[in-house]
Formats: structure tokens, C-alpha cells, sequence
């Protein structure tokens, strides 16, 4: 079985596609054959994250126009076979995204035995936000410790709720995680941030994963590695953690600001 | 026993009131014009009776109010009038005409309860049939017809999304974000957070109200007495639940109280 996430805000520049980058790269070293797509239309982006911007020949658009075969635009990724990445188009205007054409690929790659597409969503409300959520079976909400971003994360939730196929058809809803990104525990701590666990009684869904502010960030994107792959970087270790929690494993939130605290602190929960 | 086929019942329909008051005639008719303009969106699909109860003097004919109101697209039930009406001057009008006077509150507040207006306004049920429907309802001992069950919120209602009870009260068992709105044409229960806003009696019922176990609202109004808020504004309730209601002030006013459920009044409006 074939399932869809998007990753998806609401807010530009909270994280979407190092999250998408980061995910779909986890999925694909934990043996999950994976399909990430840029919805990013006219600006696309996922390539660089990911490393792969050189062998973009066809792109989404292309696919779905029926210039190229979904086989010749999915870019292999060059450090997991199981990760293929199906880039946005950097010409065309984002109306090219037509439902029908988005479907078909989807069960296209359904018909290859892909176990998760993964749709990078661009940001705001419209069309290439709407097309990367309509087949969602799950939602990955990326949201910043900030009042702005989580509203705009709410809003979202909520077009989820009545927007996707699953929703106008009535079926099981779908399911929604949050991700926290650029945490930075200390000024949560503070005051000066929101807190992980007031972002998640504003939205009320669960956390999948908490990711620190980290330098790393933005190293591994202009290198185009994504960042679960800076081995030993806090940021890398949450995203690694988000994948495992995503599959089910049990793990609890670090790099909430606990770390800090003397040992015998943590041992006996100052 | 064969089922009867004729059975009348009591009954008490949602109307709007017009209330026409004094004026002269050129200014009361462009008012009566400019009114229902406004007031479009709650017009439409909506029955209303038109309350000539407050004018003192009649230098306009109720036939040129009626045909004003009309003109402005309202379908109109009756006509609402007081002991101090001349009751012949409507004789012509191809209306209901029922006579309800002014309660003592009614005439200090410029506003008759909604139940009242209701109850007579409704087209098949002036004051004598209604006695007999009762009656007859009794002697048929059927159950009695429920009133519209509250309309029960179960998911979180999101920035954006809108909640709307319709001619009933609602429940909320879920929480509503910022940017949310959350309406009931009658009181409104909350059991979560409500961080929208939250509007009771929203076709003009005074006497509907708003319970809330948390109340961190935006914006709060009953029958269109609203007040907003500023972060922080709600602290002096504590965190308990409270109630909102509209209470009649000295000077015949309409005010919104919130109170703690626990008792006494904290903050009022105007």
C-alpha cells in the first residue's frame, strides 16, 4: 500500500522542504521505497536540498503534459536507490498542476511499488499547496516556534480537513503530525519562543518531532545534502527521530533543554 | 389504532423582527431602505414580522412601511402591534395582524424577548389558536416534537473554518483556534478551549448565553452585543469556567456580563 504525506505549512521559510528533504531521505535509509515531489511550481527548490539539480532533464510538469515519462523524470537519488525525486518545473506557471494529471501520476507510482510519495508543498493557500494535499493519506504540519507560523499552520490543518479527497469523500480523515522546527530551548525556555508543548495545545495534533535551530541547516543545503545525513548534528538526530516516530518506533523529544541540566538533574527530574 | 391524520400542535418558529419606530416619513423610509440592506445576508430565506409596537404616532400608514419592507425583498408573516396600534388602520393590509403588547421590560429595553416575538410572529400561531393547539396536542398524547438537538462540534475548528449552529444551540467538544468562528442561533456550551470567536444568539435570541470551560476568545457576543479582547483581558476570570450573557443595565441598556461560574460579575461592556 501506497501512502501519500505532504509536507506542508501554511508559512514560507518555516522548513518544508529541508523537512521533506530530511524525511523522505530517512524513509529511503530505513528501506522504504520513496517518491518526494516538488509542488513548488516556478520556484522549485527540492533539487538543490537534495543534491540533485544537475540531473533534472523532465520535471513534474512534463509528466503531467505528457512531454516525458514519469520513468525518465524521476531522478534516482545518489546515496539510497530507494529515494526517486520527481523535480518541480522552473518555467512553467503552477496552473499546469491539473488534478487529473497529478492522480495519474500518483497511480503511476502506486503501480511502481512505491510505499510513500512525498508532496514538498509550497507555501500559501493556492493551487500547488491545494494539489499537494488533495491525496494526502497523512500530513506532516511544519511550524516554527512563532505566533504567525502557527496560525498560518492552523489554517491549514483546517483546509486539510475540508479540501482533501479524503475529506470530501468522507473517509478515515487525515492523519495529522506536527513538526516544530528551529527550536532553540533555551528562549523557549525563557519565554522568548513559544514552547513545543504551546504549539501543540494551539493546533492539537501530535508532534512528531521537535528540530533544534542548528548552523548544520544551512551548511547541508547549499552542499544539497539533506540534513538527517550530517551525522552527530542535534538536527540531524531529531529528524532521525521524527522518521522512527513517523514508523511507529517510540521515541522521546530531545533537545528541549533538558541536555543543559546536570546529570543528576536529568536523572532524578530536577 | 388508526394514526390520525390531522393533529395540530403547538409550535414556535425562528423569526426576525423588524422594529419600526417613531420618525418622519421621508427619513423613516430611506432608513427602513438602508436597514435591510445592511442587513441582507440574514434576510435572505428568513421570515420576519414587523413590530409597529413602539411608534407612539402613525404620520406614516403601515401600508407604506409594509410595502417598503417588501420592496427591500423581506417576506413578511404579520404584523406586530401594541394596544396603543390603531387596529383599523391595518384592516387593509393582506396581513396577520397580532396584538401583543409591551411587557414593562420590554418597553424600558427597545427589546421584547426573542421567545415572545417568536411564538407570535410565527405565521399559523397567534395567541387563541395556540391555547387550543395545546390542547389538542394533549389530548392526542403523542410525545411531544424535541427541539433541535445542539449541534455538537467534534473536531478542532480551525483558523478560517466556520461553526455555525443553526436555529439551535451548539456543543463544543473540541477546541477552536484563533481566527475561528464559532456562531449558534442559540447558547453555546463549550467543554474546550475556545480561542476564536464565539458568537450566541446570533439572529437575535437576548436570553442565549455562553458557557465555556476555558474562554480565551477573540471576540464574544450575544445577539450582537459583542465585545473583543486583548491578550490578557480574560486573566481577571481565572481560569475557571465563566459564563456570558447580556443583562439589562440601569439606563435600559443591553450589556454583556462575563462572570465566573462560580458567581460574581467581573467585567462588563459600555
Amino acid at each position: 500500500m501506497t501512502r501519500v504525506v505532504v509536507v506542508t505549512s501554511g508559512k514560507g521559510g518555516v522548513g518544508k522542504t529541508t523537512t521533506s528533504a530530511s524525511f523522505a531521505s530517512g524513509l529511503a535509509m530505513r528501506g522504504k521505497k520513496t517518491a518526494v515531489i516538488d509542488f513548488d511550481i516556478g520556484l522549485r527548490n527540492l533539487d538543490l536540498i537534495l543534491g540533485c539539480e544537475r540531473r533534472v532533464v523532465y520535471d513534474f510538469i512534463n509528466v503531467i503534459q505528457g512531454d516525458a515519462k514519469l520513468s525518465q523524470a524521476l531522478v534516482r537519488d545518489k546515496r539510497s536507490e530507494n529515494l526517486s525525486i520527481l523535480a518541480a518545473s522552473q518555467t512553467k506557471d503552477k496552473d499546469a498542476l491539473k488534478e487529473g494529471g497529478v492522480k495519474a501520476v500518483f497511480d503511476e507510482l502506486r503501480d511502481m511499488g512505491f510505499d510513500y510519495i512525498v508532496c514538498d508543498s509550497p507555501a500559501g493557500i493556492e493551487t500547488g499547496a491545494l494539489m499537494a494535499l488533495r491525496f494526502a493519506d497523512e500530513a506532516i504540519v511544519v511550524t516554527n516556534p512563532e505566533v504567525s507560523a502557527v496560525r498560518d499552520a492552523d489554517r491549514m490543518l483546517g483546509i486539510i480537513d475540508s479540501k482533501s479527497l479524503r475529506a470530501e469523500q468522507g473517509l478515515e480523515p487525515v492523519k495529522e503530525h506536527l513538526v516544530i522546527t528551529r527550536y532553540v530551548p533555551k528562549r523557549a525556555n525563557k519565554g522568548e519562543m513559544l514552547g513545543h508543548a504551546d504549539v501543540q495545545e494551539l493546533l492539537n495534533i501530535p508532534i512528531l518531532g521537535v528540530i533544534p535551530e542548528s548552523e548544520v541547516v544551512l551548511e547541508c543545503s547549499n552542499q544539497g545534502t539533506p540534513v538527517i545525513l550530517a551525522n552527530g548534528s542535534p538536527a540531524a538526530r531529531a529528524y532521525d527521530d521524527m522518521v522512527a516516530r513517523f514508523l511507529g518506533e517510540d521515541r522521546p523529544l530531545k533537545f528541549l533543554g533538558a541536555e543543559g541540566a546536570p546529570l543528576w538533574k536529568r536523572l532524578f527530574g530536577g | 389504532m388508526k394514526r390520525r391524520q390531522v393533529v395540530i400542535k403547538g409550535s414556535s418558529l425562528p423569526v426576525l423582527r423588524i422594529v419600526v419606530r417613531d420618525g418622519d416619513a421621508g427619513s423613516l423610509r430611506t432608513e427602513v431602505a438602508d436597514t435591510l440592506a445592511n442587513a441582507r445576508p440574514l434576510l435572505v430565506e428568513a421570515i420576519a414580522v414587523l413590530d409597529l409596537r413602539e411608534r407612539e404616532a402613525s404620520e406614516l400608514a403601515a401600508r407604506e412601511i409594509v410595502d417598503a419592507v417588501r420592496v427591500a425583498g423581506v417576506r413578511l408573516a404579520a404584523v406586530l402591534i401594541g394596544d396603543r396600534n390603531e387596529h383599523k388602520s391595518l384592516v387593509d393590509l393582506d396581513l396577520p395582524v397580532i396584538e401583543a403588547p409591551l411587557s414593562a421590560r420590554d418597553r424600558s429595553s427597545h427589546s421584547p424577548s426573542e421567545e415572545q416575538a417568536a411564538s407570535n410572529g410565527s405565521p399559523a400561531n397567534s395567541i387563541e389558536p395556540a391555547a387550543e393547539a395545546k390542547t389538542a396536542h394533549q389530548a392526542d398524547s403523542q410525545p411531544a416534537e424535541p427541539d433541535l438537538a445542539p449541534a455538537y462540534l467534534t473536531r478542532p475548528l480551525r483558523s478560517g473554518q466556520r461553526f455555525y449552529a443553526q436555529g439551535r444551540d451548539a456543543v463544543v467538544g473540541a477546541p477552536t483556534s484563533r481566527g475561528s468562528e464559532l456562531i449558534a442561533d442559540g447558547s453555546i456550551y463549550a467543554f474546550s478551549p475556545i480561542r476564536g470567536r464565539v458568537l450566541a444568539g446570533a439572529s437575535g435570541n437576548t436570553s442565549a448565553c455562553i458557557i465555556a470551560s476555558h474562554l480565551d476568545a477573540e471576540l464574544v457576543a450575544v445577539a450582537g452585543v459583542y465585545r473583543t479582547f486583548e491578550a490578557g483581558d480574560l486573566n481577571a476570570l481565572g481560569s475557571g469556567p465563566v459564563s456570558v450573557a447580556l443583562s439589562l443595565a440601569a439606563d435600559g441598556s443591553e450589556r454583556l456580563t462575563l462572570a465566573t461560574l462560580a458567581g460574581s460579575p467581573h467585567m462588563q461592556r459600555r
